[in-house]
């Protein structure tokens, strides 16, 4: 048996009495006050040192504040207080049910778009004269009308590739059917820029088609994608505006503006909100862009899907583009003190975006206005892509496009981070008075 | 030390602040105390750099204030609410660590603060289900969570009851006690000259009086006396006047008297006759207001 006391064996009988218990009450209390220890018991005293591996590992009570507060700090650069700011706008917004309702209708207006689109498809082909007139290579007349008798389908016998691919750029021939000269590959057909249904329809094997320039989706399919697009753009900028505009009003009415513009620079705070839902926008093109692929994938569209692919892609830069300006130019107007000059702005940036969303649909039958409208900032989301599904623009012109909204951008940028700097404090007294922004805190922003 | 040496602050024809010049020591509560529309609001956001002054200087230990030096600054404005839809935790840290304090520091110090306050299971709630006193506290908080290096609060009792007045104020004591001036502004008398260590009394944008309650009181200089009735309180006035009492007012049957010494005013007292008490007068910091204007 251990004592823990004493630390040491001890006999189990130490603990029964080897003498007659005496009655004495004196020696009992002194027993109490004074423990009798044993000869080797170390007493601790106040002043002794505790052995390292016994000290509790307790901040000294003399040393923690009050307050109980921890106070660790880093420097905060302005990258890092703009991501503070969009990471709570993002929050915010994301967690918003306006942001799940907007989110569902993007779907919902996806899915119609796919619905309208395959149903007028359907109805009718709506390729164009000649269309259906097939250009056979390296075969004689006799051949060809065999061939057309066939397949039900007009034939013209054309002496090369050449020739037949003259007749695809007129619109004499929907297609041209190309015979390996040595038998070994299996025929192809050659096309414009489309899948030559008609012709595919009426051949009882399934032949590959090569087009002679980049593919394009017929229009009866275009538009409605095209008009989805629209709706993607308009309700990012205007979804994600109104809460930019939102939350910036509410910092004014709370003079949260005034704690923000006490601690970060105005332009972090500006430049904050307005790339955070920027990137949020994304979401938005990610569920318009997910829901148009599975749509056509499930309608055995496959083909106008991979065709789609790139104009969704440069859809997506310039989207991105585009809903930076509506973003900015929401913050200018939030900015001004006046609720009339407010009023008017916010309503004039509506109209901008709605209306450049629906310039391109509107005027689409005219392809230099449309070409111009896919360099326009606001028109370009939708003319752009719209010039891809048509086939008229050349792959680099996306860059081009996305490359004048971002310069756009940045100037509206500038103008409404000034104008936010600038204004930051005003009209948000109680006493109603327009209070300048200090000149220290400025130019501490402007750095 | 936060000093205000000789601020003016004006816009068009109205001024604000008039040559307002005063300290907040460290360690110390800085009560400014005065009517609404006596330039309280104007004072704290000055001090803060959100409105330019016409004149003036504003120091911190010795050093004339630039935008940098204010980064940590606790600043609570006159204005409650926050963001409605965000979290009360997520909301401290967000305002904590936009002074530049670290993650972890910024959570540690919200949920220290917001158990102080006794709102640790509101912690995840929106701020917008909060009530006033609640919305208020987490105000609180948020200014203090980052642990600022001085503290300046506009208005920071309204829409608190009694109880969390307290609470606030034994938080700001310890955060004052921790070496930090605080300085805040109220029109709520009473609850400055219960808490307050060193009083500011504003109006119209000067200041009318500042020190500590007693040095505010002065020497008692005021004397009560009650008598028996009200016709022995009259009867008394004579007495009083002839011993060397001034400014003697009657109320039913207690005289207020003016004596230069306590000794004199013993002597007067003890001139007349039916006494039941005999004090000095007390006079609240609203008596003193109204006896400076």
């Amino acid at each position: 048996m251990v004592d823990k006391k004493r630390n040491d064996e001890v006999d189990p009988t130490d603990d029964l009495p080897t003498d007659p218990v005496v009655e004495d009450e004196a020696a009992e209390d002194d027993a109490i006050a004074e423990p009798e220890l044993a000869d080797d018991f170390i007493e601790v005293g106040d002043g002794d040192e505790v052995p390292e591996e016994l000290r509790e590992d307790r901040p000294d009570p003399a040393g923690v504040p009050k307050t109980g507060l921890v106070s660790e700090f880093h420097d905060l650069t302005a990258s890092q207080a703009a991501y503070l700011v969009a990471h709570r706008e993002t929050s915010s917004v994301s967690r918003s049910p306006l942001f799940y309702v907007t989110s569902l209708l993007l779907g919902v207006a996806v899915i119609a778009a796919l619905i309208i689109g395959f149903q007028q498809a359907g109805a009718g082909p709506g390729e164009g004269e000649g269309s259906d007139t097939l250009a056979v290579v390296g075969v004689g007349q006799e051949q060809s009308d065999a061939f057309a008798q066939q397949i039900g389908l007009p034939v013209v016998s054309v002496e090369d590739e050449a020739a037949g691919e003259a007749m695809l750029r007129s619109g004499e021939a929907g297609a041209v059917y190309v015979l390996d000269p040595t038998g070994m590959q299996p025929a192809s057909l050659l096309a414009l820029n489309r899948d030559p249904e008609a012709i595919l329809a009426k051949l009882n094997q399934p032949v590959p088609v090569d087009y002679l320039e980049q593919p394009a989706v017929a229009p009866v399919l275009g538009d409605p994608v095209a008009w989805g697009l629209g709706v993607v753009v308009a309700l990012a900028g205007l979804t994600l505006g109104a809460a930019l505009y939102q939350n910036l009003r509410t910092e004014k009415r709370n003079r949260l503006a005034e704690v923000i513009a006490s601690t970060i620079p105005a332009r972090a705070s500006a430049w904050g909100r307005v790339y955070g839902l920027t990137l949020l926008s994304l979401t938005f093109t990610l569920i318009a862009v997910g829901a148009l692929l599975v749509g056509l994938s499930i309608g055995q569209q496959t083909t106008i899907a991979m065709a789609l692919l790139p104009v969704l892609g440069w859809f997506a830069l310039i989207a991105l583009m585009t809903v930076f300006i509506v973003l900015a130019a929401h913050l200018w107007v939030a900015t001004s003190a006046s609720r009339r000059v407010r009023r008017i702005g916010y309503a004039a940036v509506v109209l901008l975006t709605v209306g450049g969303v629906l310039a391109p649909l509107v005027l689409r039958s005219q392809e230099t206005v449309l070409l111009w409208l896919s360099y326009t900032p606001l028109t370009a989301p939708v003319a752009m892509p719209m010039r891809y599904l048509a086939g008229q623009a050349e792959w680099w012109e996306g860059l081009a496009s996305a490359g004048a909204s971002a310069l756009v951008g940045v100037i509206v940028f500038w103008l409404a981070s000034a104008a936010y700097q600038r204004t930051l404090l005003r009209g948000a007294g109680r006493s109603g008075r327009k209070a300048g922004i200090s000149v220290r805190s400025a130019s501490k922003s402007s750095a | 030390m936060l000093e205000v040496k000789g601020l003016t602050v004006s816009h068009g024809r109205k001024t604000y602040l008039k040559d307002v010049s005063f300290s907040a020591d460290s360690g110390r509560l800085t009560g400014v105390v005065g009517l609404r529309g006596s330039g309280k609001t104007e004072l704290v956001r000055t001090i803060m750099g959100l409105i330019d002054a016409d004149e003036g200087t504003i120091e911190l230990a010795g050093t004339t204030l630039g935008f940098g030096d204010r980064q940590n600054f606790g600043y609570l404005p006159s204005e409650r609410g926050g963001y409605p839809r965000m979290k009360v935790l997520e909301q401290i840290v967000y305002l904590s660590r936009l002074h530049g304090m670290t993650l972890g520091a910024a959570e540690k110090n919200a949920v220290t603060l917001l158990a102080r306050l006794d709102l640790s299971d509101r912690a995840y709630a929106q701020l917008s289900h909060l009530s006033g006193s609640e919305v208020a506290r987490v105000d609180i908080a948020a200014v203090l969570a980052s642990d600022p290096d001085v503290v300046l609060l506009d208005e920071p009792f309204d829409g608190l009851d009694a109880e969390s007045a307290t609470t606030v104020f034994q938080l700001l004591k310890d955060h004052a006690d921790s070496g930090v001036p605080v300085l805040f502004t109220t029109d709520k008398w009473r609850l400055a000259q219960d808490h307050a260590d060193d009083l500011i009394v504003l109006s119209h944008g000067r200041i009318l009086a500042e020190g500590t309650l007693d040095s505010l009181q002065g020497d008692a200089t005021t004397y009560s006396v009650r008598y028996a009735d009200a016709a022995a309180a009259v009867a008394a006035v004579a007495t009083l006047e002839d011993a060397g009492a001034t400014d003697v007012v009657v109320d039913a049957d207690t005289v207020a008297f003016d004596a230069v010494d306590e000794d004199e005013a013993v002597a007067a007292v003890r001139a007349t006759e039916d006494v039941r008490a005999f004090g000095p007068a007390t006079r609240d910091l609203a008596d003193l207001f109204k006896e400076s204007v």
